[in-house]
């Protein structure tokens, strides 16, 4: 079953009667077993729940024909959604009992759309925490080499989809929390518009922040993901564009935040060029634009974030600090000491950055930057974990709430993911998948499986 | 004013040692000091923009 490894190589296996739930259940909960002890990617496996839907979708798909592309794709989540019966623990000691009593609205769209939960995966404590040893279970890791992070704060979602557990996961996006396990774990994560999926349901961590993400190992196969969470028809994917479709667009590429507001790795910023010139050389026009500095942006966003991060928990870190990981009240705490005045121009600010971003997408179709600096850094090197903390380009449309994709454009050196992030105008996600897959179809081995781990 | 005598401080001190809340404190420190110093048309901070009218009428006193 080596080609069904994606939502439309599945869904179209299913309507050709060449495969079915079962199987694809049945292959992923095995791949769970002799993948997950080495990757900790998930932290329950709903594994009798998971073979009675597969046989409920396959006697569906047998007698009516699937009813959408979602029909009997197995799919995991981070262990901050909730799914009705099932524990929702943001990896915390603080939510070790708690468990969900009904699912949240984007989890009801998948499963109505008949897409079958698998399980729960590991995340950084509340997203936010960073990898901890001093939670119940460890950090997720990366797939290509376990050595490695995987990025997060969807860290389990990043490792499950790139180890081909599950064909999709969804993740949350506050800071770049589905786009960094994206590009560090080569995988496609998109952050769409702000406010464009229900969250619900969805363990909070900044309310003005705070988006929900589909990731895949593919481009159309996240499409199909995001149309069902924002009720949108699954038909006229940018899979059925032309090849010509490229011709005309035009990309703004932000050459500053990976050049000069921050230097990326040279392999990341070799790759990003590369990426650049394979589409400009099938038709696209390469035109580079200016934006506010990275930093401004990334310390706005950064303001708001801690700040309702700090309020939401205020009550908890003063009775129960302790339960929470180190690492964890790190990050929270500074919110204690940000004032309202800050905040509430942060807020300001926000409209502001937005409009600049808004104004530069008025002269192109997209944006194309850098997701991240380099590849994940080796558990073992904890200074280097910390530093890449905040080298990245991922912020400032978490401020803006523009959309926003990270996808595999190479390997480094050393084997790890390269990434690219393309960022379309509100409610334009359409752009942004059109520019993906159009890199895709020019360069298909950038989107490939890690080997087997031993 | 020292971290452990802020009253901020002591509300988020239980639980939390005062190294930890000592470097939040000086973490939120280093992120204002940089935000503080964004300068964008709409933060101007003159006594005419902060008097100016919202919803267009003319002020006059």
């Amino acid at each position: 079953m080596a080609d069904f490894e994606t939502i439309p190589e599945i869904a179209d296996g299913y309507a050709r009667g060449a495969v079915s739930p079962l199987e694809i259940v049945q292959r992923s909960l095995e791949r769970i077993r002799q993948r997950d002890p080495h990757l900790s990617a998930f932290l329950e496996v709903a594994e009798t729940h998971a073979m009675a839907m597969a046989a409920k979708a396959e006697a569906e798909i047998r007698r009516d024909g699937p009813r959408g592309p979602l029909h009997g794709i197995p799919f995991a989540l981070k262990d901050v959604f909730d799914r009705e019966g099932f524990r929702t623990t943001a990896q915390s000691r603080l939510l070790a009992k708690n468990v969900a009593r009904r699912s949240a609205s984007c989890v009801a769209r998948l499963e109505a759309a008949g897409a079958i939960f698998v399980g729960k995966l590991a995340t950084h404590e509340f997203a936010l925490g960073g990898p901890a040893y001093d939670l119940p279970a460890p950090p997720a890791r990366n797939p290509w080499n376990p050595a490695h992070f995987t990025g997060g704060s969807s860290s389990g979602s990043g490792a499950a989809v790139a180890a081909r557990m599950v064909p999709f996961a969804l993740g949350t996006d506050t800071g770049g929390s589905v786009r960094n396990p994206a590009a560090a774990c080569g995988i496609v994560g998109m952050k769409p518009t702000y406010g464009s999926i229900p969250v619900d349901g969805v363990v909070e961590l900044s309310r003005s922040l705070d988006t929900v993400g589909p990731m895949t190992p593919d481009v159309t196969g996240n499409e199909i993901v995001l149309r069902v969470l924002t009720g949108c028809p699954t038909d006229d994917l940018v899979a059925t564009m032309a090849p010509t479709a490229l011709k005309g667009q035009r990309i703004g590429v932000i050459r500053r935040f990976y050049r000069t507001d921050m230097q990326a790795d040279p392999e990341m910023a070799a790759a990003i060029e590369a990426a650049l010139a394979t589409l400009s050389d099938h038709g696209a026009e390469i035109v580079e634009v200016d934006l506010p500095p990275l930093q401004e942006m990334a310390d706005c966003s950064r303001v708001i974030l801690v700040s309702e991060a700090y309020a939401l928990h205020r009550n908890l870190l003063q009775s129960r600090a302790a339960d929470y990981s180190a690492s964890t009240r790190a990050r929270i705490l500074p919110g204690a000491f940000i004032p309202a005045a800050d905040y509430i121009r942060a807020r300001d600010l926000q409209h502001h950055f937005k409009a600049r971003i808004d104004a530069a997408l008025a002269e192109v179709d997209v944006l194309i930057t850098a997701t991240n600096m380099e590849t994940p850094a080796r558990f073992d090197e904890p200074d280097r974990l910390t530093l890449q903390y905040g080298r990245h380009a991922r912020a400032p449309f978490n401020l803006t709430g523009h959309p926003a994709l990270s996808m595999p454009i190479g390997f480094s050196a050393s084997g790890l993911p390269l990434a690219m992030q393309i960022i379309g105008r509100h409610n334009d996600e359409r752009s942004v998948y059109r520019i993906a897959q159009s890199y895709h179809r020019l360069a298909p081995h950038t989107i490939a499986a890690p080997p087997d781990p031993d | 004013m020292t971290a452990s005598e802020a009253p901020e401080d002591a509300r988020v001190l239980p639980g939390c040692n005062a190294g930890e809340v000592s470097q939040a404190r000086q973490a939120a420190e280093q992120l204002l000091d940089r935000f503080r110093r964004i300068r964008s048309q709409e933060a101007l901070e003159t006594i005419a923009d902060l008097v100016r009218p919202r919803d267009g009428a003319d002020g006059d006193g």
